[in-house]
């Protein structure tokens, strides 16, 4: 019971985050100027996404993985030349698994 | 044929093509793939948290929300109270504001209902493929054709990868880096959004802000630090 309560607890507040812009936002997310500032969260929420992966532990900051970092600037430029996303995906995980299976890193 | 039609994601906003349907399989396809390592851990996890089956996917189900799923089930693991893990779970999806933003624009023509039931399965993927995707020309149908695509994708996906992780019950080889592919993924989009000189501000302030923030901000720092992302990317930061 109490693992069933946790869940619809968590799902309740995770929908209320969902929601709230679109019961309370009203004419802000129409503005332009908000406009400008969404435009700004891609960027930085890949940027975190990626920063996170690599930088955080269980308890907090913690050093990178060389191979995850050099898989992670591959698969980077990979898309940047090619716009490929499987393509960066897969050379970025050969790259990683490269590293690690001949002890360069 | 256009960029769009040929199911590249690309840093130009683009028309909507014919079929979003099929562009959306295209796009989503990636993120499917990187999203099986983190739904087999999360399956994984809930064995090790003593969940049972029915248990791991009531949650999975009923929240649809990877890290935050983990870190409910990694606080049940511990015994923890349930305010302390509803605490967490709030700071972990506060992201989820601003993809709510999105959404609101996407879908703010739907009545209420509609866009409250859009809302739901809103997450990290389904947010940056709405932001490439939902330019002022496309219509309100297609987008919503596109996005039930892309959602029933990643959430059968994640649903599915965690049925089979909680089946398994062990470990993967690490060398084989599934860990990794959402990073992997997620560079890949960077590499086509830092078009401007502000994107690349608020990409760079935000990466270099999760180190910097994580011992104060904890459960909370991916929000805090794309907070502070897009502070530097307006500028604000520096007036």
């Amino acid at each position: 019971m109490t693992v069933v309560l946790t869940f619809v607890l968590a799902a309740a507040v995770t929908f209320a985050m969902r929601a709230w812009m679109t019961v309370a936002g009203g004419r802000l997310v129409e503005s332009e100027r908000f406009a400008e500032l969404t435009r700004l969260v891609t960027p930085a929420v890949l940027a975190v996404m990626v920063s996170s992966a690599l930088l955080l532990g269980h308890d907090g900051a913690a050093r990178p993985s060389v191979a995850a970092v050099v898989a992670v600037l591959v698969a980077f430029l990979t898309v940047r030349r090619t716009g490929n996303l499987v393509l960066g995906l897969v050379v970025g995980l050969v790259a990683n698994a490269g590293l690690l299976l001949t002890g360069l890193v | 044929m256009s960029a769009a039609a040929e199911g590249q994601l690309g840093s130009t906003p683009v028309a909507a093509p014919q079929d979003p349907v099929m562009l959306a399989l295209r796009d989503t396809a990636p993120f499917v793939v990187a999203l099986v390592p983190f739904g087999l851990a999360v399956g994984n996890a809930s064995v090790g948290a003593g969940l049972t089956f029915a248990e791991a996917m009531f949650g999975a189900l009923i929240m649809l929300a990877g890290a935050a799923q983990l870190a409910v089930v990694e606080s049940l693991g511990r015994g923890e109270g349930l305010l302390a893990t509803v605490v967490v779970v709030a700071l972990i999806n506060l992201r989820f504001v601003y993809y709510g933003a999105g959404a609101a624009r996407w879908f703010g023509r739907a009545r209420l209902p509609v866009r409250l039931l859009l809302a739901f399965p809103l997450v990290d993927q389904t947010f940056l493929l709405g932001e490439q995707r939902f330019d002022d020309s496309v219509e309100l149908g297609w987008r919503q054709r596109y996005y039930a695509t892309a959602t029933a994708l990643l959430a059968g996906a994640f649903v599915g990868s965690q049925v089979v992780g909680f089946a398994i019950g062990g470990g993967l080889p690490p060398e084989l880096g599934l860990h990794l592919a959402p990073a992997l993924v997620f560079a890949g989009m960077l590499a086509s959004h830092l078009t401007t000189s502000s994107a690349r501000l608020a990409a760079a302030g935000a990466a270099l802000a999760v180190p910097l923030v994580a011992g104060v901000a904890g459960p909370a720092t991916v929000p805090v630090a794309i907070g502070l992302g897009v502070a530097v990317g307006t500028g604000r930061w520096t007036r």
